[in-house]
C-alpha cells in the first residue's frame, strides 16, 4: 500500500485549523486514506475525532496510506497539507 | 487530571437558542466553581477559537474549547441538552457539550484533554452512557474515568 510519512508542520500539531484542513482535504480525495503515529493503529483520515485524537505535535512524524486509483495523488496533496505551517 | 470536572461542572438540561447562549451557560458553571475569573473574556476567546475551527462534530458532539488568560485551572464542563444546540456540524445538532477551558500558560493542556476526550468519544458506548448517566455526579465519574 502506498504510504508517506509527513512531518506535522504546524506549530500546534494537528489540532484546530490544521486539523480541520486535514480532514476536509481528506474528504475530497477519491480514494479512502489513513493517517496514523509511526508506531500506532491507523485512524480514518476523514474524521476529525480520529485525526484530534492522535495527537500529533508539531514536528512529529505521521504516516499516511491509501491505495486505489489515484492514491500516489491523494498521498501528494495529503502530504502538502500537513507540511505547510497553517499557525504562520 | 482527576480534578477537570465536577459534579457543579455538569448540566444534564442544558439549554439554548444558539452555541454561544449554551456556551455562555456553561462557562458560567465554570465561573461559580472559581475556574474562571471573566466568564465574558473567557468567551470571547471561545469564540476566537471558533474563527479557526468549527467546535461541532459528526455524532452530536459539540467541544468549544479554548486556552485562556481567565482561566485559573484546566477545567472541563459538559451540558447535555434534550434538544440539541447547533455547533455547526453536518449531521445535525449536538446533545453532548464540552467546554474546555485551560489556562493561558498551560502549554499545550488543553490540546491533550481534547485528544483524550476525542478517542474516547469515537466509540459508541461511551456517548450512550453520558446519554443515559442518571446524575450530574454519575456523569462527571464517567468523564474522569475516561480521560484518567
Amino acid at each position: 500500500m502506498p504510504e508517506r510519512t509527513v512531518v506535522v508542520a504546524s506549530e500546534v500539531g494537528l489540532h484546530a485549523r490544521p486539523a480541520a484542513l486535514f480532514v476536509q482535504a481528506a474528504a475530497a480525495q477519491p480514494v479512502d486514506v489513513t493517517i496514523g503515529k509511526p508506531d500506532g493503529e491507523p485512524v480514518d483520515a476523514r474524521s476529525i475525532l480520529s485525526v484530534i485524537g492522535l495527537d500529533a505535535k508539531g514536528g512529529e512524524p505521521v504516516v499516511l496510506r491509501a491505495e486505489g486509483e489515484g492514491a500516489e495523488a491523494a498521498l501528494d496533496a495529503l502530504e502538502a497539507v500537513l507540511a505547510t505551517d497553517h499557525d504562520a | 487530571m482527576s480534578d477537570l470536572i465536577t459534579a457543579e461542572l455538569v448540566d444534564l438540561d442544558l439549554t439554548g437558542a444558539d452555541r454561544h447562549e449554551a456556551t455562555g451557560k456553561l462557562a458560567a458553571l465554570l465561573a461559580q466553581a472559581g475556574r474562571v475569573t471573566d466568564v465574558d473574556g473567557f468567551l470571547a476567546d471561545v469564540r476566537a477559537r471558533e474563527a479557526q475551527m468549527p467546535t461541532g462534530i459528526e455524532g452530536g458532539i459539540g467541544i468549544p474549547h479554548a486556552r485562556s488568560a481567565h482561566v485559573t485551572a484546566p477545567s472541563l464542563a459538559f451540558g447535555r441538552s434534550a434538544e440539541g444546540v447547533d455547533f455547526g456540524a453536518d449531521d445535525g445538532p449536538a446533545d453532548l457539550v464540552f467546554l474546555i477551558a485551560a489556562p493561558a500558560g498551560g502549554a499545550s493542556d488543553h490540546m491533550t484533554i481534547l485528544a483524550s476526550l476525542a478517542r474516547k468519544l469515537i466509540h459508541q458506548d461511551f456517548k450512550t452512557a453520558l446519554r443515559e448517566a442518571p446524575d450530574a455526579a454519575a456523569v462527571a465519574a464517567l468523564i474522569t474515568n475516561a480521560l484518567g
